[in-house]
């Protein structure tokens, strides 16, 4: 009887922690089909007018285009920079491998708030204030050790003596590479590459303070256009990236499992 | 040479672009950071030249340890990041639990739902909360369209609009770290547990847990360091005159340009959060009988 009553309360719980978990997303979700011009509940009738309304205006499309080449650049680099260095922590002794390791998980352990304002202060008493370029070094940095991470994991589920015959057998470094090693470890490196994209994309934190205010990223439009305006057509940008975020989040799930990127 | 241990050193020169990666935008901005706090001459518009020639001086650190401003808003946000800590606990514990216990489509679910505010952009998320929590939110309008409440409730640009964005955010930190222990667990334990006839309760008090301690350990500091130097939602959810302490360095670089002073405001933060982290693990590490 003391049992069933203390799982009747988990469970209420559990629920509850659920739906705050979800709440803010399913709340952008139906604002975003709403009819009305200005966000007010209950909502009376629902259309798809605000996706529309909301994708036309140029700031909004414009800083998603900017959003989107910012995480392609990004993955650009640290797609075959953390490649390559999985390739090297697999090979190394412990003793090398580990400090390697955790030297490229720094950007975790760093606050966004200062590795943004350390590379703002680096930009500017350089004189290499240009930035796309600043939020491309940026960028390429906070999301390299994912792609460390899961190219780490799926070359730890590879046996090693698959490269070791085809090296015995005559293969050339590279050619045991291309043959070899990359095509078995391709769907960590995609899973990798993937996660990558959606962090940059989705990243606020660090471009806040790198970006140049006429051309900002996705988030940062949405940050200001918030500050100033009460309408759905926010929700629908909303709805559009967090629909990305969940396309992605489930390929990744199909090609490694979302556990082993996030640690 | 034979072949048998291939390319073990002949490799490690493929973690190199990596390492420079690494070196150019964190290690040497850092540097380039702690030197801006100490310099005493540095002007926003002066080169690298005036940075490394110019005087240095510890004015800056003095300044600000005489800071009631700055050390209230530090206070502020060691109280919130606490209580965010806290609601991640009682949240992320159970949560991780379940997600432990269960197979299949409802794990998967579960799974799902804690790791749902880390594949969002916290933009989103902070736009979501405030439709939820605003004057004229959701929340506010349906409490008043009932009748409970007579006046809006002040959940946004508050504090406690702080504490709930937060919590969202860095849940799936403590549900992640709490799991990954818990996964360590062999199941025959708690097969032995029953089997001896103790309860659920019990045997998560008297066995799981106790195990689990070191996931708990670094939820714990994981959730208490992000919520400290986060400062994007706080933004969004505490409008203006946010009482965070990183909102404290953002204005001294955005409004009032005094850089060299918001680098030292940076440097207090990293040093109060590893003394944080150093204090809580000395107290908190298992005494072990050698």
């Amino acid at each position: 009887m003391k049992n069933r009553l203390a799982t009747l309360i988990g469970i209420v719980w559990l629920s509850a922690v659920i739906g705050f978990v979800l709440a803010p997303l399913l709340i952008a979700l139906v604002v975003s089909f709403s009819d009305s011009e200005l966000i007010s509940f209950p909502i009376s009738s629902y259309s798809v007018r605000w996706f529309a309304t909301a994708w036309q205006k140029e700031i909004f499309w414009r800083s998603a285009l900017n959003s989107l080449w910012l995480a392609l650049a990004a993955v650009a680099v640290a797609g075959p920079v953390g490649l390559a260095a999985a390739l090297a922590i697999r090979r190394a002794p412990p003793a090398i491998a580990q400090p390697i390791e955790a030297v490229l998980m720094l950007p975790l352990l760093v606050p966004a708030i200062v590795l943004s304002l350390s590379l703002l202060v680096a930009s500017v008493i350089t004189g290499i204030t240009d930035a796309p370029l600043r939020l491309w070094a940026a960028h390429s940095v906070v999301v390299l050790p994912y792609v460390v991470r899961t190219c780490l994991a799926s070359l730890g589920s590879m046996p090693r003596q698959v490269e070791e015959a085809a090296r015995t057998l005559g293969a050339s470094p590279w050619r045991v590479f291309r043959h070899v090693t990359l095509p078995l470890m391709r769907p960590g490196l995609f899973a990798g590459c993937a996660f990558a994209f959606i962090l940059s994309f989705d990243n606020v934190s660090v471009s806040l303070f790198l970006v140049n205010q006429k051309t900002p990223t996705l988030p940062l439009a949405i940050m200001n256009y918030v500050e100033y305006n009460f309408d759905p057509g926010v929700a629908a940008v909303s709805a559009t990236m967090v629909a990305l975020s969940l396309a992605i989040a489930w390929l990744v799930e199909r090609m490694v499992g979302l556990r082993k990127v996030l640690g | 040479m034979t072949s048998k241990r291939i390319d073990a050193t002949e490799s490690h020169w493929l973690a190199l672009p990596a390492l420079v990666l690494i070196a150019a935008f964190i290690a040497l901005p850092c540097v380039g950071l702690l030197l801006l706090s100490l310099s005493t001459g540095f002007r926003p518009g002066d080169g690298w030249d005036a940075l490394l020639s110019g005087p240095l001086g510890l004015d800056h650190y003095r300044r600000m340890l005489g800071d009631d401003f700055v050390l209230g808003r530090l206070g502020r946000t060691l109280a919130i990041s606490a209580a965010v800590t806290l609601l991640t606990l009682a949240m992320g514990v159970p949560l991780a639990l379940a997600c432990w216990q269960t197979r299949g489509p409802i794990r998967n679910l579960l799974v799902y739902a804690s790791v749902m505010p880390l594949l969002i952009s916290i933009v989103v998320s902070a736009y979501g909360w405030s439709v939820l929590l605003g004057r004229k939110g959701l929340i506010n309008e349906t409490l008043l369209s009932m009748g409970l409440i007579t006046q809006p409730l002040k959940l946004m640009h508050s504090d406690l609009g702080i504490v709930i964005g937060l919590t969202h955010i860095l849940l799936p930190f403590m549900v992640l770290s709490v799991l990954a222990a818990l996964e360590r667990i062999p199941r025959a334990l708690l097969e032995a547990a029953s089997t001896l006839g103790a309860s659920r309760w019990q045997t998560h008090r008297l066995i799981t847990l106790p195990l689990a301690r070191a996931g708990l350990r670094s939820g714990v500091l994981l959730v208490f360091t992000l919520a400290m130097c986060a400062f994007v939602t706080p933004a969004v959810l505490g409008g203006n005159g946010t009482p965070v302490f990183p909102m404290v360095i953002y204005e001294q670089f955005s409004a009032s340009f005094q850089w060299a002073y918001g680098a030292a405001l940076s440097i207090l933060l990293l040093v109060v959060m590893m003394l944080i982290v150093a204090g809580f693990l000395s107290v908190s590490s298992p005494k072990r009988a050698a």
